[in-house]
């Protein structure tokens, strides 16, 4: 493998994957579902994505750190299942276009069209997927950190908004409800790991890198229960419940001085620039499984056309009621649990076999790409 | 066929023959006379090659050398006065005092002509002598002009490298110094020379750089800045630093870089060189820590501003002026309702005077230059204002995106922030903050994967390095700095 992440980098890459929905994406769908219960809806979301993360881990230990998951699939589940499994992680990145194009013209540019707004992101993520793996991390390295400084200032900030009443009671006052509502959070919170669980470019024991996956996803899932607390305590659930983006709408309501308004103006950019790191994990992770399938296929062509593809898919339905049902059914309901039955069944599956060939003998490995050739 | 066509094929078929020559590397004549005349002929008997015939006993002592390359006095006192006193000696290598050597080929003897040797020759000796009395016209030893400082040494090189390796030897006293000369150029011959300290610098460093450079396969090189460029790295950002003071390269010989010297160049280039390296001055270790700390933060913060304003301010009065502040919005808009064009066009060509002004500037000599900045800056955003053909606002944030980026130290940094501005400018009025972000996020990842030699661009901020506050944004005192920096052979105790 040319690529060698460190534990920290591939922890923050691992956070970066799902940070940009628990920012903007999650809480507005939770709070408009559950209302004022929407804090242990993301607890246990967390939880559950958290569970999902020891799961994976478990089942992808076998093999690791040999290889990554887009090697051993074809050995343990087939090519066809491979190709499955690249269509389904492919499918995530059109819901993160869906994310960013629906944002970007609710928000920023509301008289642009969202291909022109695509168009834009995929020139960016292009250039941030240039070097692969190595590559994307050493820009995530110095993204992440500001991105980090402006979260914890606007927290400071919004926090200052907070009224206590709109916290309390703290009743879980429809269980049931609430447990149904977990499930599309959790799958965003998940959705990382599932990309990034056999994260073998890392140096590190199998143990190590578990560790730090699962301190990035701890990160996300605390950024995400941070968040809902701040827009139900100081939008209150009957009206965060309304607004799109709640902790957006909260910033927007910051007045610092009397002059410092428009906060919104730092946030904007953070959000934006952590969405085109998530969407050049995702498109690494397709071109990684293309090129175990075709070998000798080029590693840009699989990046550009992924690219184009998602984007012309994300275009296609651009309404804001296309795009809820496409996370919702698609994403939630049908790619989500495929994915992670052939992350989980192929970790499975490799750890199986290692056992059976650590009992007849060394099996020679294929060789994982992480980057561009 | 016309004479000028005559004149080219005469031309290129004398450098043919020249080039089969050093190829062959024929002998020269056993007759002396016939000999001399070769030598006169390789170069096309031009006026500046003297040849002197001077009587010796019964015989005739030949000497041919460049004028102004080779001194009066040495010449005298150190070939010809040695060789007149005992007639009939069997070689000049007895006698003369100086560093002398046996010419056979007229390759080489052409060559330890333009080194500045005086050929020696006479018909009783069996080969030719390259005697070196060079003393070629320099310059005194001065303070570049570009790289002055308030306090610390006030040294810089000049046209010769061997005065300007005695004078990193002056810095860096040890015989682990350790120096290694190449040539580039079929036709110039250039002298590259490569300094590094044993032990600190990274092997694999040295030889990938004299891997690049003996494989340049072209005419020649005049400057070091010809070499930055031939040896490669990214197209956008400079991979190279440059330095004209003799203890700024000692620096980074002791950071375990490497330094190449070109030709009679003066200037050094530094490699690798990240960022870091380019947004540090020499200045900043001469002056205590924490005013040297709050220099640089203002420098990245001016590397920042000047890259990021006048896009911003595009960006949010064209497309997203909902951003900003009422109060402030007032202002502006205020100012700008007489201005006839809209604020990409007044910005643009704000930019595009300053650039101007900035350029006229550098062209003209010493404080002409100065002054032709300071009055066409004032003069032309004054009347500018006046005239209303741009605004207050914009004069102050593109003069203020200026102020920051002469703020950088590196010319070639300046360079490309000065570039840059303006697609992200052009981004920013169709795409707005969305477009701005973009171009920056663009221009982190270039950085990001950008690599000076084995050294990642933006090192130690990505990947995280040792001493990542020691000697970057902050500089720390010098007993917190007492480990090498990555660039060195291992990260060991100073």
């Amino acid at each position: 493998m040319s690529a060698r992440l460190s534990l920290r980098q591939l922890a923050i890459l691992q956070s970066v994957a799902t940070v940009p929905t628990t920012l903007v994406f999650l809480p507005g769908l939770t709070l408009q579902k559950v209302g004022h219960d929407a804090v242990w809806t993301v607890f246990g979301a967390s939880l559950l994505g958290l569970a999902w993360t020891a799961l994976i881990a478990w089942a992808g230990r076998g093999k690791s750190p040999q290889v990554v998951l887009a090697d051993i699939t074809p050995r343990c589940l087939g090519r066809g299942l491979l190709l499955l499994y690249g269509i389904t992680l492919a499918s995530v990145i059109i819901a993160q276009w869906d994310e960013l194009s629906a944002f970007v013209q609710a928000e920023l540019l509301p008289a642009t069209p969202s291909w022109a707004v695509l168009a834009l992101a995929l020139c960016a993520v292009m250039v941030c997927t240039r070097k692969g793996w190595l590559g994307l991390s050493r820009t995530v390295d110095i993204i992440a950190p500001l991105a980090a400084v402006a979260f914890v200032m606007m927290a400071a900030w919004t926090a200052s908004l907070v009224q206590g009443w709109n916290l309390l009671p703290w009743l879980l006052l429809h269980p049931v409800h609430d447990l149904k509502a977990v499930w599309l959070p959790a799958t965003f919170i998940g959705e990382g790991f599932v990309g990034m669980a056999y994260a073998d470019f890392t140096k590190g024991t199998p143990r190590q890198i578990t560790t730090a996956v699962v301190a990035g996803q701890v990160v996300s899932s605390g950024v995400l229960v941070v968040v809902v607390l701040l827009a139900l305590g100081g939008l209150g659930p009957v009206y965060g419940g309304m607004v799109t983006y709640p902790w957006y709408a909260l910033i927007k309501e910051l007045r610092l001085d009397g002059f410092l308004t428009h906060l919104e103006f730092l946030f904007g950019p953070m959000w934006i620039m952590l969405l085109y790191l998530k969407s050049a994990i995702w498109l690494i992770a397709v071109a990684d499984v293309g090129r175990k399938i075709w070998h000798k296929s080029p590693y840009w062509g699989w990046i550009l056309a992924t690219g184009l593809v998602t984007m012309a898919f994300s275009v296609s339905h651009s309404t804001d009621t296309s795009r809820l049902v496409y996370l919702r059914v698609w994403w939630g309901n049908r790619e989500f649990p495929l994915l992670w039955i052939l992350a989980v069944g192929g970790g499975i599956s490799a750890r199986w076999r290692h056992q059976k060939d650590s009992q007849h003998g060394p099996v020679p490995v294929e060789s994982s790409s992480s980057g561009p050739a | 066929m016309d004479a000028t066509t005559l004149g080219d094929l005469r031309s290129l078929a004398e450098a043919l023959l020249i080039e089969m020559e050093q190829w062959l590397e024929p002998s020269l004549p056993m007759a002396v006379q016939d000999a001399a005349q070769t030598v006169l002929d390789l170069f096309g008997n031009p006026p500046d090659l003297d040849h002197r015939a001077v009587p010796w006993g019964r015989e005739v002592l030949h000497l041919i050398y460049f004028d102004y390359a080779v001194g009066d006095v040495q010449l005298l006192a150190g070939v010809v006065q040695p060789l007149l006193l005992p007639q009939g000696i069997a070689e000049p290598s007895a006698v003369v005092s100086g560093s002398i050597k046996r010419m056979q080929t007229i390759t080489a003897a052409g060559q330890a002509l333009l080194e500045g040797q005086v050929l020696v020759g006479a018909s009783s000796w069996s080969d030719w002598w390259a005697a070196d009395v060079a003393n070629p016209p320099l310059r005194a030893i001065s303070e570049p002009k570009n790289e002055e400082v308030i306090h610390g040494p006030h040294t810089g090189f000049i046209e010769d490298t061997t005065v300007n390796l005695w004078l990193l030897r002056q810095f860096v006293r040890t015989p682990l110094l350790r120096v290694e000369q190449m040539t580039v150029g079929g036709l110039t011959q250039t002298p590259v020379t490569l300094v590094w300290v044993a032990g600190i610098s990274q092997q694999a460093v040295i030889e990938r750089l004299k891997a690049k450079i003996s494989q340049l396969d072209l005419d020649g090189i005049i400057d070091s800045s010809e070499l930055a460029e031939l040896l490669g790295g990214s197209r956008l950002l400079p991979t190279f630093q440059y330095s004209e003071r003799p203890d700024q390269v000692a620096s980074a010989l002791l950071e375990g870089r490497v330094a190449v010297f070109a030709g009679s160049s003066p200037t050094a280039l530094m490699e690798p060189a990240g960022l870091v390296h380019l947004m540090a001055s020499v200045g900043d270790y001469y002056q205590m820590a924490s005013l040297a700390t709050m220099t640089r933060i203002l420098r990245y913060l001016a590397l920042v501003l000047a890259i990021v304003l006048p896009p911003l301010y595009v960006a949010l009065l064209t497309v997203n002026a909902e951003l900003i502040p009422m109060n402030l919005a007032l202002t502006i808009g205020h100012s700008r309702i007489a201005i006839p064009f809209p604020v990409l066009v007044e910005t643009l060509l704000m930019m595009a005077a300053i650039d101007l002004v900035q350029e006229a500037g550098m062209m003209m000599p010493g404080a002409m230059g100065q002054t032709v900045t300071i009055v066409g800056a004032l003069v032309v955003g004054d009347a500018a204002v006046k005239a209303g053909i741009v605004s207050a606002p914009t004069v102050v944030v593109v003069a203020v995106a200026m102020l920051a980026q002469l703020m950088l130290p590196d010319s070639n940094l300046e360079g490309m922030v000065r570039l840059v501005r303006y697609p992200l400018v052009l981004l920013g009025s169709v795409f707005g903050i969305v477009g701005v972000t973009t171009g920056i996020v663009i221009l982190i990842a270039e950085a990001a994967q950008t690599m000076s030699l084995s050294l990642p661009y933006l090192e130690p901020f990505a990947p995280r390095g040792q001493g990542l506050f020691r000697d970057t944004v902050l500089r720390l005192p010098v007993t917190y700095q007492n480990r090498r920096p990555s660039t060195s052979h291992q990260a060991t105790k100073r």
